[in-house]
């Protein structure tokens, strides 16, 4: 009795084996993706299915195994044509003809050579590989998807709460700012205080060595000594943590997820932007966007770009940006300014800003720069600049790491060639461990 | 008997029920004239992508995760695409019931062709090789791999995917030499399986506290009996002796080592008697498909089809061709089973003289008889007629590594027929064998190393048999030393792995 069976629509069942095998040579795919979008339009990586050559030696099953190469055998072949027993046959150069007992592995040619299979990445899997262990910073994150739309979730910080909701990070920062204020006065102060002592020891030594009174002098030096003690007494006194900078993680009701996160992408487009920077600015924003949409799917994207004026755009329009004209960069922060007060208000959003330019900057747009920036860093969760230029490092470049010195949020890095900027790209969103999130 | 209208089909396209009709046509001749004892069937319609991935697992049609089987569908499927290799028609699996695949791919025609060739004549000899009933069991192993592979994916579970990786690397590496060669396997089952795994668990653990019930340390080793030898005899199952005699081994991983182990020795038959299963499998397809022909059941056109793809299966390239790659076990399988069918009706004197059965009128007996008793090696050594060798031209080479040239020892006249027989199957006997390593002591009393010994004459792979050794230490846990004979190598095993 037979049985037919239609296994067709079953599909393969290679994928655990193709799954296991990415992962026993996870560093080899990694190395070659990475190579990949270093040297190759992204565009035309992702439109075919990638084959990455891995040697086989790095997939080398070992076994015991024969060596017959110096050994002594005899074979039976097929198809004699003239030999007589006795004859004599040359051996060919190079030694190991016969494979004597063992006749596996005589692995066949298959185009990459001999020692090489290639593994083909999907697109999907490409970029996987390619944004594996890389993550938006500071994000608040929460499941998005099942989360029904009025429900509790974090909002900012307050200064009660319950204890479960104390929130170390934010108490011990206010802590210390607390302690910096407070005794950077007193400690004013106590210069001061010691200053004047100084000066009437000095005063009572000059007088003493004068055959002078000093019973004023000592008496005006004792008061200050008890000054100088009581607020020395006082700075020790000020408390290492207050219940003024207790800080409590909020819960509210809020009717968009926290996790609705927008990125600003602002490129300069200005005459000043060669090809190559333009080239090294839309490689960065296009990884970026591949990026976001790939792992984050509720992030959405506003484009900018900007010359002299900044608008807003589509993503065709941004990516075919070819423009011109004198740059100024602040209204292009102005215009994400007013399209967060509008649109993204910072409560309900986690924001991004990305900038790419080549930072030459009117010389005294700069003042209004910093002063945008200024207003605009603590609405963000992070900010990054990328520098494209072949030269010095601007002006711009320069402002934005001063600023980055009190906003770590802040983050700037300069690009000269194509090959930089995915190590760039990974080196920003590598999530740094450690670091305190406000 | 049957009339012109009688064909089963004329266009070559294939349906299930053509299918259907053309296997219960076959099952008939296959009884009728062949007398074939065969599992139930079961077909499966597969595509390309489907075929290579049995292909991958040794065609088992469920098996453990791997990576290397991966690799080896990589490597398949970059072959295939650049139509280096062609699928092979069919996969049959020693089943019960046994389980064929058919490519969709396939015209009628190749259906046909491989029903026959699997579906009944391995099928057939799955059933009735006495090397196959003892060696597996094919009511057991479907459950067996299911139980394999389920253990397993509860292992990556909860030890981690790179872990049960490691172990299984291990157990693949040696899995040549996880085979009791002498000794008749016991049936499997799955239900057994899980109970005696339990058994088992229990059991290794009173067992190594036995072997091991000492403390190893430099003071004890004075005191080791001398004549304490363990193991009493050599062993040659490298995986089982290591399975149920390692110190440290977790529990899991001796597990995963018998589930290789047991699947290792389900697929030792196959090595063991290629020739004789692809020759018995030709020689029924080749008499089904002209039986097919002769009651008007397929057409001319058919058969014609069937033999285009019949002689290019059957093909042998001669040495000194660039398409030679050994002997083709498909060539010379069919040729003896044809050849003993001849020797039973047309004898010859020559066939006489070497064959007491040549005359027999019952040649299906004589058929049978060999299709069940003997294995590739002495199925060569009892059947490979003189007939036979003069048509494949065959003769043999010896290399001697001091010697200059090649000396041709043998060739196909009268001299040479004896020679030539007997070098064949040595060779064939060889060539699925791997090499002899067997445990010949372990220091129970002192480092606890385990002590491996080659036994055969042939030089070892120097560079593989390190990296080996070192999967053996591995799993040992304790240092290993190979007396490979010419030379003693030592793997150290790692600190802490276990």
């Amino acid at each position: 009795m037979s049985v037919i069976i239609d296994r067709r629509n079953l599909g393969t069942r290679s994928s655990a084996n193709q799954d296991r095998l990415q992962r026993r040579v996870r560093g080899r795919v990694k190395a070659a993706v990475e190579k990949l979008a270093r040297q190759r339009s992204l565009g035309d990586m992702l439109d075919t299915e990638q084959p990455i050559a891995i040697p086989t030696k790095d997939l080398h099953e070992p076994s015991f195994r024969r060596d017959m190469r110096d050994a002594a055998w005899e074979q039976v072949l097929p198809g004699n044509k003239e030999f007589r027993r006795g004859d004599r046959l040359p051996k060919p150069q190079g030694g190991d003809s016969g494979d004597g007992g063992d006749d596996e592995g005589a692995g066949a040619s298959d185009g990459l050579g001999d020692d090489e299979i290639a593994i083909v990445l999907s697109a999907d899997e490409f970029l996987s590989v390619l944004f594996e262990g890389l993550e938006l910073p500071n994000l608040r994150q929460t499941r998005t998807e099942d989360i029904q739309l009025d429900q509790w979730r974090r909002a900012g910080f307050v200064k009660d709460g319950s204890p479960s909701r104390m929130h170390i990070g934010r108490t011990m920062r206010t802590a210390r700012a607390r302690r910096m204020a407070l005794r950077s006065r007193k400690k004013g102060e106590l210069e001061a205080l010691l200053q004047q002592a100084e000066t009437l020891e000095e005063e009572i030594r000059t007088r003493h060595g004068h055959g002078e009174d000093t019973s004023i002098e000592r008496f005006r030096l004792d008061e200050i000594r008890e000054e100088i003690k009581a607020l020395e007494r006082k700075i020790k006194a000020i408390p290492f943590i207050d219940e003024s900078d207790l800080r409590f993680a909020h819960m509210d009701q809020q009717p968009r997820p926290v996790t609705s996160a927008v990125i600003f992408c602002v490129m300069d487009v200005s005459g000043s932007m060669g090809d190559l920077e333009k080239d090294l600015a839309k490689r960065f924003f296009l990884l970026l966007y591949l990026f976001i949409h790939r792992q984050y799917r509720s992030v959405e994207i506003v484009f900018i770009k900007h010359h002299g004026e900044a608008m807003e755009c589509t993503e065709q329009e941004f990516f075919g940006a070819k423009e011109g004209g004198g740059t100024l960069v602040s209204p292009a922060l102005e215009l994400v300014e007013d399209i967060m007060e509008e649109r993204f208000p910072a409560e309900h959003w986690n924001i991004y800003l990305a900038q790419a330019s080549d930072g030459d900057n009117a010389q005294d747009d700069n003042r209004y720069v910093q002063e945008r920036a200024l207003a605009l860093l603590p609405r963000l969760r992070n900010m990054f600049y990328l520098e494209v230029n072949q030269d010095q490092e601007s002006a711009l470049s320069r402002l934005y790491k001063a600023i980055a010195q009190e906003f770590p949020d802040l983050m700037t890095a300069r690009a000269r060639r194509t090959e930089d900027i995915y190590p760039l790209f990974r080196a920003l969103f590598t999530p740094k461990k450690g670091l305190a999130h406000g | 008997m049957v009339d012109e209208g009688a064909l089963l089909f004329t266009d070559n396209d294939w349906t299930f029920e053509r299918i259907a009709v053309v296997t219960e046509r076959i099952a008939e001749i296959a009884e009728a004239e062949l007398a074939l004892d065969t599992y139930p069937n079961q077909l499966e319609v597969i595509t390309a992508e489907q075929m290579l991935d049995a292909y991958a697992s040794t065609g088992l049609p469920m098996y453990y995760p791997h990576w290397s089987f991966g690799k080896q569908r990589a490597i398949e499927t970059g072959q295939y695409r650049r139509g280096e290799m062609g699928l092979a028609y069919e996969l049959v699996i020693n089943s019960n019931p046994c389980i064929s695949y058919l490519m969709e791919e396939n015209t009628m025609v190749m259906q046909t062709l491989v029903i026959a060739h699997a579906a009944f004549g391995h099928n057939a000899f799955f059933k009735n090789n006495s090397f196959f009933q003892q060696w597996t069991d094919a009511e057991g192993i479907l459950d067996y791999l299911e139980f394999g592979k389920s253990y397993i994916a509860h292992c990556e579970e909860k030890y981690g995917i790179d872990s049960v990786s490691d172990v299984i690397d291990a157990a693949h590496a040696l899995s040549r030499n996880a085979i009791d060669r002498a000794r008749r396997p016991q049936k499997l089952s799955t239900r057994e399986e899980e109970r005696k795994r339990r058994e088992r668990v229990e059991f290794i653990e009173q067992h190594l506290s036995e072997i091991w019930r000492t403390v190893p340390g430099a003071a004890d080793a004075a005191m080791a009996p001398q004549e304490d030898r363990f193991p009493r005899e050599p062993q040659e199952n490298l995986v089982y002796f290591i399975e149920k005699n390692a110190p440290t081994l977790a529990t899991w991983k001796r597990e995963i080592l018998r589930i290789v182990r047991k699947i290792a020795q389900y697929l030792y038959p196959q090595g063991q008697t290629k020739i004789m299963n692809e020759g018995f499998a030709c020689f029924v397809h080749y008499h089904v498909m002209h039986s097919l022909h002769d009651k008007g059941l397929i057409n001319d056109g058919a058969l014609l089809e069937f033999y285009a793809s019949h002689t290019a299966v059957t093909f042998q390239p001669d040495f000194d061709s660039r398409r030679y790659g050994g002997i083709n076990p498909y060539t010379l399988g069919f040729a003896i089973f044809q050849d003993i069918k001849r020797i039973c009706l047309n004898p010859t004197p020559e066939d006489r003289e070497w064959f007491a059965f040549a005359g027999d009128p019952d040649w299906l007996k004589q058929i049978h008889f060999a299709m069940r008793e003997f294995r590739d090696e002495s199925f060569v050594l009892q059947y490979l007629s003189p007939k036979v060798m003069r048509d494949l031209h065959l003769f043999a080479l010896a290399n001697d590594p001091k010697e200059e040239a090649f000396k041709v020892t043998a060739v196909h006249d009268d001299q040479g027929y004896h020679y030539l027989r007997s070098a064949l199957a040595r060779q064939i006997a060889e060539s699925a064998r791997s090499p002899d390593i067997e445990v010949v002591a372990v220091n129970r009393w002192g480092d606890r190393h385990l002590h491996l010994k080659k036994m055969d004459a042939y030089p070892l792979d120097q560079a593989e048999a390190k990296r080996t050794l070192d999967h053996v230490a591995r799993l040992w846990g304790y240092d290993v030393h190979l007396d490979a004979g010419d030379v003693i190598m030592i793997a150290r095993a790692k600190a802490g792995a276990s």
